[in-house]
C-alpha cells in the first residue's frame, strides 16, 4: 500500500502542487522530519491535506497520518479505500454515538509509533479563507502525550483554488507558514491559547489580497 | 566558430553573438558570486536575492534558447507559454479578486492555451486580435452572466491588465520566433529573439548599475530608489552602442535605425520595470525572501518584456512593410 501512496504523490500530487498551484513556503526548516509531532493547520480546502503531505520527502510521507472524519471519508467503499490506503488517514468518529469509545485512542497510538499527525483544529473546512474557532482536541491529545509538540501551520490560498462545495480547481499560489513547536502548557486552555496566538502571528506573515 | 556554425547550419553572426551574450551572463554570474561571498566591500546588498533569481531565470532562458537554436524554436515558444502561465498565476494570486469571479479566472486561464496555439500555428492575425477582441468580449460577458455587479469595473480592469501584461505581451515575444526568417532579419527569427532578449536584459542591468552609481537626479518617482534619470540616460547610451553593433548582424535594423530600436528597447524596459514596481507598491507587496526556487517572482523577471516585446515586434513588422512599399527592398 505504501507503493500506491508513493506513486500517487509522485505522479499526481506533486506535479499539481508544484505547477498548478505553486507554494511559497516560509520557515520550511521547522517542519519535523521525525515523529512524534502534531501538525495543526487551518482548514480551507481538500487540497490542504495533499499540500501538507507533499512537503515531506516521498520516503517519509507514509509516516504522516491525517486525522479525518469517519462520517465523511468512510461514507462509501471507494472513498474509504482511497482514504485508508492512499491517504493513510486515521478515521475519527465526529458524531460519537458510542460514548464508551475513546476518540483519542487511535491518534495516541500513532504518536506512540513516532508518527506525525496531521489535523485541522477548526474541525471542518468551513467558509474558505476564514479562520473559525479551534476545537481543543489537539490540546487534549498533548495532555496525554506531552513529549509530542504541536507545530502550528498557517495556509493561505488553497481555499481560493478549491473551496468547499466546488469541484473546479483554479490555479493560485499558496502560502504555507510553519511555526515554532508548542509544548504542553499545563492546561488545555493555556495550550490552546498558545496555539491560537501562534496562528495569529503566522497569519500576519502572509500577504493576503482582498477576496470578498 | 564560422566552421562550426556552417556545420550546424546556423548563421555565423548569430552563433558568435550568442556566445558573446552567454559570456556576458557568465561574467555577471561570477560578479554576483563575488558579491554574495562578500569578497569585496559593498554599501548595501538588500537587492541581492532578487538579482540572484533573475540570473537563474536568465540561465533557464539560455538553456531553452539553446534548445530552440539547435532543435526547434517551438520548444522556446512552449517555455514562454509556461512562463506566461506562471506570471498570470502570480498576478491573480497577488491582486484582490472577488469570490464570485473564481470561475471567471478559470476562463481567463483558458486564454493562454488558445493564444499560444495560435502562435504555434503561425496564425498572425488570430494571435494579435485574440486578446483585444475575443478575450475582452468573452470575459466581461462571463462576469455579467455569473451576475455580480458590485465592483465589476475594478475586477474587470484588474483581470484585463493581468492578461495584457502576461498572455498578450509575452505572446509577442513568442511570435518573434514565428516570423518568416528571410524577410525579417539577417539571422533568422531566432536572431530577432536573441537581440530583444539580450538588449532588454542589458538595459535592465545598466539601469540598475547606473542607478546605484548616481543617486541623483531623482525621477520624481515613489517606486524605486535605483531608477532615476541617470539610470535611464546611462542605459540609453550603453544600449545604443551595443545595439548599433549587434542589430545589423541579427535584425533588419542598421545605422541610425539600429540606434533607434536600441533606445526604444532601453526605454521600454525602464517603463516596464517602473510600472510593475508601481503595481507592487499599490498592492503593498512585501519582498518575499523565502520563495521556493523556481516559484514566484516571475512577474519581476518578465517586467523587461511587458513593453519591449510588443514594441519591438510591431516596429519590426512596420519597418519591413515600409521598406517593401517604398523601395521594394528585400533582404
Amino acid at each position: 500500500m505504501k507503493l500506491y501512496q508513493t506513486i500517487f504523490f509522485l505522479l499526481i500530487v506533486r506535479p499539481i502542487v508544484a505547477i498548478v498551484l505553486g507554494l511559497n513556503i516560509r520557515h520550511g526548516e521547522r517542519l519535523p522530519m521525525q515523529g512524534p509531532a502534531i501538525i495543526a493547520a487551518n482548514h480551507n480546502s481538500h487540497l490542504d491535506t495533499l499540500t501538507l503531505m507533499s512537503l515531506w520527502p516521498l520516503s517519509r510521507v507514509h509516516q504522516v497520518r491525517p486525522i479525518a472524519a469517519a462520517d465523511y471519508f468512510l461514507k462509501n467503499a471507494k472513498l474509504a479505500w482511497f482514504s485508508l490506503n492512499i491517504m493513510h488517514i486515521i478515521p475519527i468518529d465526529r458524531e460519537r454515538k458510542d460514548r464508551t469509545v475513546d476518540p483519542l485512542a487511535a491518534p495516541q497510538e500513532a504518536l506512540d509509533r513516532d508518527e506525525i499527525l496531521l489535523l485541522f483544529p477548526e474541525g471542518s473546512r468551513g467558509e474558505p479563507e476564514k479562520l473559525s474557532e479551534f476545537k481543543s482536541g489537539v490540546a487534549r491529545l498533548l495532555e496525554r502525550r506531552p513529549e509530542a509538540p504541536i507545530i502550528p501551520v498557517f495556509m493561505h490560498g488553497l481555499g481560493k483554488a478549491l473551496p468547499r462545495g466546488d469541484f473546479l480547481l483554479v490555479p493560485f499560489f499558496a502560502d504555507v507558514v510553519i511555526g515554532e513547536p508548542i509544548y504542553w502548557r499545563g492546561s488545555v486552555r493555556d495550550t490552546m491559547q498558545a496555539y491560537e496566538s501562534a496562528m495569529q502571528v503566522l497569519a500576519a506573515e502572509v500577504d493576503r489580497p482582498v477576496w470578498e | 566558430m564560422i566552421a562550426l556554425a556552417q556545420r550546424l547550419q546556423i548563421d555565423a553572426n548569430l552563433l558568435i553573438i550568442f556566445v558573446e551574450v552567454v559570456t556576458l551572463l557568465a561574467l555577471t554570474t561570477i560578479g554576483y558570486g563575488v558579491l554574495r561571498q562578500r569578497l569585496v566591500p559593498v554599501r548595501s546588498l538588500e537587492n541581492l536575492p532578487k538579482i540572484g533569481s533573475r540570473i537563474s531565470f536568465l540561465w533557464m532562458m539560455t538553456f531553452f534558447f539553446t534548445l530552440g537554436l539547435f532543435i526547434s524554436p517551438k520548444i522556446l515558444i512552449l517555455y514562454i507559454w509556461f512562463i506566461a502561465f506562471l506570471a498570470l498565476k502570480e498576478f491573480f494570486s497577488m491582486t484582490p479578486s472577488r469570490r464570485a469571479d473564481r470561475r471567471v479566472l478559470f476562463v481567463a486561464y483558458l486564454s493562454l492555451p488558445i493564444q499560444f496555439i495560435f502562435i504555434l500555428l503561425g496564425w498572425q492575425h488570430a494571435f494579435t486580435a485574440f486578446v483585444p477582441i475575443w478575450v475582452f468580449l468573452v470575459l466581461p460577458m462571463v462576469m455579467v452572466i455569473i451576475g455580480e455587479t458590485r465592483g465589476f469595473l475594478r475586477a474587470w480592469s484588474t483581470l484585463g491588465w493581468g492578461i495584457i501584461t502576461t498572455v498578450y505581451s509575452l505572446g509577442f515575444l513568442a511570435y518573434l520566433l514565428m516570423l518568416k526568417d528571410a524577410v525579417h532579419s539577417r539571422a533568422g527569427s531566432i536572431g530577432l529573439f536573441l537581440f530583444l532578449m539580450a538588449m532588454a536584459q542589458l538595459s535592465h542591468t545598466t539601469q540598475y548599475i547606473f542607478g546605484r552609481i548616481f543617486t541623483s537626479p531623482r525621477l520624481s518617482l515613489k517606486v524605486s530608489q535605483t531608477r532615476n534619470w541617470a539610470s535611464l540616460l546611462g542605459s540609453i547610451v550603453i544600449s545604443a552602442l551595443v545595439g548599433w553593433f549587434w542589430a545589423p548582424q541579427l535584425t533588419i535594423y542598421d545605422g541610425f535605425l539600429a540606434i533607434g530600436i536600441s533606445v526604444v528597447i532601453a526605454v521600454g524596459a525602464f517603463v516596464g520595470y517602473i510600472i510593475l514596481s508601481a503595481i507592487k507598491h499599490d498592492l503593498q507587496i512585501r519582498d518575499r525572501g523565502t520563495m521556493t526556487p523556481g516559484q514566484g517572482g516571475v512577474l519581476n523577471r518578465i517586467d523587461t518584456f511587458v513593453y519591449t516585446a510588443p514594441l519591438f515586434y510591431y516596429l519590426t513588422i512596420q519597418l519591413f512593410a515600409f521598406f517593401q512599399r517604398s523601395t521594394g527592398f528585400v533582404h
